[in-house]
């Protein structure tokens, strides 16, 4: 029966919330920094993460051996991992006469295993009795009634029913439907990597995999269910209300259902609901779909695989379940022991002996037997090790002393303690990290320059341009500031030979203005023909049957193509290279238009498609074709006008073919007046008036504090990353602009700076920029540490004799930076020479086999907003953001504000991607890059067929299997007053929200009152500059 | 058919002889013991068939080979690696039979150590997997190709020689058996081939439990093969490998 329009709107709300706590994947085009629990940022940390863990299986803290290995390496404080252990145990004390932190401290720092477990199969008496070397008392093991509420939680209604099954029977039926699903997912939203592509698209999801699944004999063989959906299709609401109600799951759990269906492949479900949202996205208006519809489909097909195997199982919905957990309890809890992987291994094969037998009364007797043996084993292993830590704590003897009741306090406290050592050890390891970078900070005052530096540099506050800024710092007379990539400009860009616009800003911000790249060559159109022939050998390969032709035809080619790529792949890309024309000079165009200017544009488009338009439809040839035909024409096309007799007499054609004519060209070359208006206001998007084209430019600059003396040179340096065969480069390139490179704001901001009423207009505003003054884009691959200066053809002959020197600093530090990146990169070799290293870097990112062409944002650990004097000089490993910012011309702490609500966010979302990505490399992370295949164009899945992989490689964050990354929060540092700061975080709800549930460690450092103030666990402690030494605990100093 | 053959049919085992072996194994627990009866089983069957001297009736070859078959398929759906070793020794030694009736009888004490000599090693790396893991049933922890390279490498070796991948032994048995059969009874000969399949698609599923998949934090604290047993193992497999090749120098 069909949903009325407020039960349709009850399933849409329910799927919307249940989606929530799934993440968004963005196309990896642009690939963008996220935090995967986004969606439980309003949870405090550790909270979040425990949700976490059951909503993705994942694992959100490294190993207890990882973490040991860190602090015998000195990353973890051992007095804040003291300090924690105590306040622990003084929570879970109870009344135990035990040194329960000395217990826990051993616990952490000597013991391998834990010790205790989440098993079911004892309790506490057993582990007395084992500690007292009685045998186990089969009343110590747990009953039928324990059973029955085991079971009852382990599947628990809000699991999907299949999953149950699954738990039970291990039919495989999750996969199977998994595996539909992602067919069903890449048929659909496919973006031109199939030649076949899946029919009927445009009608949505649902529609377009219903008129498949109608024709599939496969499925509608495969169950009543989908043969009901095929003659009776529905909405799709109405689909997910019949399914759900068909398995009987209770109305209050649908929800969470949902969203443990929706966990099921996030990867997948994070594109969709990314999609949904992406209005301008031109596959999704093109190809509408949305998790309502995606819900459906799977529900379906989840109900047709249960019915399907619902011989085997006789389960076909919940009731169904609970009812078997109800009368044959000893089976389900063996099958669950063995299909989970839970079972006692060495009854492994006899519990499967006595399921296969399927016979009631000898599973039952079998059950108990196997419940005693699992418990004395377990008990007997527990025991033991309580025992050693015990022993090792040398309260031994206090350990035979304890009643049943005392020992089960101690086990509940030990495994409390054991479920929170995860968040232990990372404030220990935060401490740690914190100390570090305190360290580092100078709080000395810093004279002021007596004269202008050679050069300014704007670096992005990416982490890795902290290490090419130490770099150029050294080898002369530099400044350098750090600001976000997209130097405070967000728009949309339309490249040169691009039909899409781009936007070029943090995620978070939806441009306004547009920038088209346009150029006086020709050369564009050679361009075209090979890139058209390109795409013809593409499709060669993608086709079914023309790769055994081309094998045959052009293989040999491919051969050298691979032999070039591998063996010599600096000398072979760059001969490539000359195949492909050097781009052509180009200009940005970013002056707004002015109304005229508009109009006029528009009018000489229509002119053009009439012209052309007369010459098609009508066949007059060019010479007849005169002005004033084409503007009565477009006039009477945009109802300006009548149609005159005289254009009748003109075209030589009677009225009715003149209006049939001028309708076609209103509807088919769209010259009519809601289309003229809407060219209009497409046109008024592009560029900037001059009031924005200065604002922009005072707000970058001062944002950073850079109000001057202005060097010679300012150089704009955005920033972006080049490798081959890399899905994964854009993750690379700049976050602040989108996952692009960051050249085109650097362009854009250069133009303006440069241009002389924007100067007069700055002067007003306070910043005094000497005529010499030039700022010029500049791009550093970081990858390379190539840096290269653009637009320089504009630079005025002046500034020439200068420019060799300049470019000098800017190779050596290049070589600097890239020796010292190399070792990281290569740890095994001894360090090279700088130029060496140079070389061996380019030969990196040109390998199209290197997994790893560089480390991007791994290691990322700080974000310090201050003046560049907190940490100039000193080697911070291309761990820290640097954001320059000045709080003296800042009182009112609106740049901090921006700050704060921009770059600080991405900042905190890349350092969480890096974070999940370690700690869980197969569930949170995207696992090995070398199992990778392109999945449509938009993303990556593992082998042929899996969920799209979200996060990061293992190749970025892990080194040879173990963490390259160490996963922190992000340490956030910000040299400013302490009241003026706590307002400016106030008024940015997202970041107070981070802060307040410890997603980020925020550090103030009060240069007025010279106190550093920290956020921990709801309290600001304080402490003097010169003090800056580990403080865990609340008691001193609180605010 | 003299009591000889049904003697015979329990050591070069034939269906329901065969659940002797099988039950047997299971039985037993001592891994030393367990290879030795791996190596040893199928030789007094061969000593009495040799010696027997008689022709074998073409019913007994279909029946040693309805055996084979029956063995390896079940043998698809065992998780526990000794028995499912003794599913496809069932199936191996049944096979025998057949390489008996090609006109191989010298040699036919030499086929049956090629199948028995890589199941006799595999016993003993099951062992080294029971000593750390309890059990060897697949899929019950997590893979150890990355916690444990040595004895994984080593497993996967040995499997593949028992599943007569080319190269090992049991590979040049089962193709100079296919070729006698494929022109005098296509029907062994492809029943044969339906063997093979079911061995290959069952040790991958082994190797897919036991050695593939996600890392465990809990499996790798056990330690990994030592030097010594891994060179000893090593040569082992080198072994088997020459002695392979040696058939096929013969072929």
């Amino acid at each position: 029966m069909a949903l009325s329009l407020g039960g349709k709107l009850g399933i849409r709300s329910r799927v919307y919330v249940a989606g929530k706590p799934i993440p968004f994947f963005w196309p990896m085009r642009s690939f963008i920094h996220h935090n995967p629990l986004h969606g439980l940022e309003n949870m405090p940390f550790d909270e979040a993460l425990i949700k976490a863990r059951k909503l993705f299986h994942a694992n959100t803290y490294l190993s207890r051996s990882q973490y040991r290995a860190y602090l015998e390496d000195g990353k973890v404080c051992r007095d804040a991992l003291l300090l924690l252990s105590g306040q622990a145990a003084q929570e879970l004390k109870q009344d135990l006469d035990i040194n329960l932190a000395g217990l826990f401290a051993n616990l952490l720092t000597e013991s391998v295993e834990p010790v205790t477990t989440d098993k079911v199969s004892f309790s506490t008496q057993a582990v007395w009795q084992a500690l007292h070397r009685q045998p186990t008392d089969p009343t110590a093991i747990i009953n039928d009634g324990d059973l029955q509420e085991y079971l009852n939680h382990k599947l628990s209604p809000d699991r999907p029913l299949y999953e149950k099954i699954d738990a039970l029977f291990d039919l495989g039926i999750g996969e199977e439907l998994d595996e539909l699903v992602i067919k069903s997912c890449l048929d659909f939203f496919d973006e031109g990597q199939s030649v076949w592509k899946m029919p009927e698209r445009k009608k949505g999801f649902f529609q377009a995999w219903y008129a498949l699944a109608s024709r599939n004999r496969w499925l509608s063989r495969r169950a009543r269910f989908i043969q009901q959906v095929v003659q009776d299709p529905g909405s799709p609401e109405d689909v997910i209300d019949t399914v759900m109600r068909r398995m009987q799951v209770p109305e209050d759990a649908w929800q969470s259902y949902f969203t443990y269906e929706l966990s099921r492949l996030h990867g997948w479900v994070g594109f969709i609901r990314w999609r949904e949202n992406a209005k301008n996205y031109h596959w999704s208006n093109r190809y509408p779909a949305d998790l309502v519809e995606y819900l459906a489909i799977r529900l379906t097909l989840s109900l047709a695989l249960i019915e399907d195997r619902a011989q085997k199982t006789g389960l076909l919905n919940m009731p169904a379940i609970n009812k078997a957990i109800e009368n044959r309890t000893a089976e389900l809890f063996l099958r669950h022991e063995l299909y989970s992987g839970s079972v006692f291994p060495p009854l492994a094969q006899q519990v499967e002996a006595h399921i296969a037998i399927d016979q009631q009364s000898a599973i039952e007797v079998f059950c108990k037997q196997y419940l005693l043996k699992k418990a004395q084993h377990e008990s007997s292993q527990c025991a033991d090790r309580l025992t050693r830590l015990m022993h090792d704590c040398g309260d031994g003897e206090a350990l035979s002393g304890l009643s049943v009741e005392q020992l089960d306090h101690l086990l509940h406290a030990l495994r409390e303690f054991e479920r929170r050592e995860g968040q232990l050890w990372l404030e220990a390891m935060e401490c740690q990290s914190t100390n570090d970078l305190l360290e580092k900070i100078s709080f000395a005052a810093v004279p002021e320059r007596k004269k202008r530096p050679f050069a300014q540099a704007l670096f992005c506050i990416d982490t890795r341009s902290e290490r090419i800024r130490r770099h150029l710092e050294s080898v002369g007379d530099y400044q350098t500031f750090g600001i976000a990539g997209f130097f405070g400009v967000p728009f949309s860009f339309m490249e040169l030979g691009k039909g899409s616009e781009t936007h070029l800003c943090p995620i978070l911000l939806t441009p306004k203005n547009l920038v088209l790249e346009i150029t006086r060559d020709e050369t564009i159109m050679d361009e075209a023909a090979l890139s058209a022939l390109e795409k013809v050998i593409h499709e060669l390969k993608e086709s079914i049957f023309s790769p055994f032709v081309t094998v045959e035809a052009i293989g040999l080619l491919f051969g050298f193509d691979m032999f070039g790529k591998t063996l010599a792949p600096r000398t072979y890309n760059g001969l490539r290279k000359h195949l492909h024309s050097d781009k052509p000079i180009t200009y940005l165009l970013q002056d707004k238009l002015s109304r005229e200017q508009a109009d006029s544009v528009v009018r000489a488009v229509q002119r053009a498609l009439i012209e052309s338009a007369i010459e098609v439809e009508l066949g007059l040839s060019k010479e007849k074709i005169t002005d004033d035909m084409v503007r009565e024409i477009r006039e009477c096309a945009l109802e300006l006008e009548q149609v005159a007799p005289m254009l009748e007499k003109e075209l030589s054609m009677d009225e009715a073919t003149l209006e049939a004519f001028i309708d076609r060209l209103q509807d088919d070359y769209n010259i009519n007046p809601a289309f003229a208006r809407l060219q209009l206001e497409r046109l008024a998007r592009i560029g900037f008036n001059l009031d924005e084209q200065v604002n922009f430019v005072v707000t970058a600059l001062k944002s950073i504090g850079m109000t001057g003396p202005f060097s010679r040179f300012v150089l704009l340096m955005g920033h972006g990353s080049r490798s081959e065969n890399n899905p994964y480069e854009s993750a690379l390139d700049c976050g602040a602009c989108g996952g692009n490179h960051g050249l085109f704001n650097a362009r854009v901001l250069a133009y303006m700076a440069n241009k002389p009423r924007v100067r007069d207009r700055l002067q007003r505003e306070g910043l005094d920029i000497a005529d010499d003054v030039w700022f010029i884009p500049a791009m550093h691959n970081t990858t390379t540490d190539d840096m290269h200066l653009y637009d320089l053809e504009l630079l005025p002959s002046s500034h020439l004799i200068y420019l060799d020197r300049l470019r000098n600093g800017l190779i050596a530090a290049s070589r600097l930076c890239a020796q010292e990146r190399l070792l990281t990169l290569d740890d095994q070799s001894p360090q090279r020479e700088p130029a060496k290293a140079f070389i061996d870097v380019q030969r990196n990112a040109m390998d199209w086999s290197q997994v790893r062409p560089e480390w991007g944002l791994s290691r990322n650990a700080y974000f310090i907003i201050g003046r560049r004097d907190l940490t100039l000089g000193k080697d911070l490993a291309g761990r820290s953001f640097l954001h320059s910012y000045d709080y003296r011309i800042d009182p009112k702490c609106r740049l901090l504000e921006n700050i704060f609500g921009g770059p600080l966010v991405v900042g905190q979302w890349i350092n969480m991607e890096h974070y999940f990505s370690t700690v869980d490399n197969q569930r949170l992370g995207s696992g090995s890059k070398v199992y990778h295949n392109v999945a449509g164009r938009f993303g990556v899945m593992t082998g042929n067929l899996s969920d799209l992989r979200t996060g990061l490689p293992a190749q970025t964050v892990l080194l040879r299997g173990e963490p390259y990354h160490e996963p922190v929060r992000l340490i956030t540092v910000i040299e400013a007053p302490f009241e003026s700061t706590l307002k400016a975080l106030e008024a940015v709800a997202a970041v107070s929200r981070l802060v307040r549930n410890q997603w980020i460690r925020l550090i103030i450092i009060d240069p007025q009152t010279r106190l550093i103030h920290r956020y921990e666990k709801n309290e600001w402690i304080r402490q003097p500059v010169s003090e800056a030494q580990p403080v865990i605990s609340s008691e001193e100093g609180n605010v | 058919m003299d009591l000889t053959w049904w003697i015979a049919a329990l050591f070069l085992p034939l269906f329901p002889f065969s659940a002797v072996f099988v039950v047997l194994v299971r039985k037993m627990s001592n891994t030393w013991l367990k290879g030795l009866v791996f190596l040893l089983w199928p030789q007094p069957g061969v000593w009495l068939v040799i010696n027997n001297a008689g022709i074998i009736p073409q019913w007994l070859l279909y029946w040693a080979i309805g055996t084979a078959i029956l063995y390896a398929f079940r043998a698809l759906v065992l998780r526990e690696l000794f028995q499912w070793l003794s599913f496809i020794a069932a199936s191996a030694w049944s096979i025998l039979w057949i390489v008996y009736s090609g006109n191989n009888a010298p040699d036919l004490m030499l086929f049956a150590l090629g199948f028995s000599l890589p199941m006799a090693l595999m016993v003993l790396i099951g062992g080294d997997l029971e000593k750390r893991f309890s059990t060897v049933y697949a899929g019950l922890y997590g893979g150890i190709s990355e916690s444990h390279p040595r004895l994984s490498a080593m497993f996967v070796f040995t499997l593949l020689a028992v599943i007569a991948t080319p190269l090992f032994p049991g590979f040049f048995t089962m193709m100079s058996s296919i070729m006698a059969q494929m022109l005098v009874t296509p029907v062994i000969a492809l029943g044969l081939l339906l063997v093979w399949l079911f061995w290959s698609w069952s040790g991958i599923l082994m190797l897919q439990g036991l050695v593939m998949g996600p890392f465990d934090e809990a499996t790798s604290r056990k330690p990994d093969l030592g030097a010594l047993r891994t060179a000893w193992y090593s040569l082992s497999l080198v072994a088997v490998g020459v002695f392979g090749l040696s058939f096929a120098v013969v072929f």
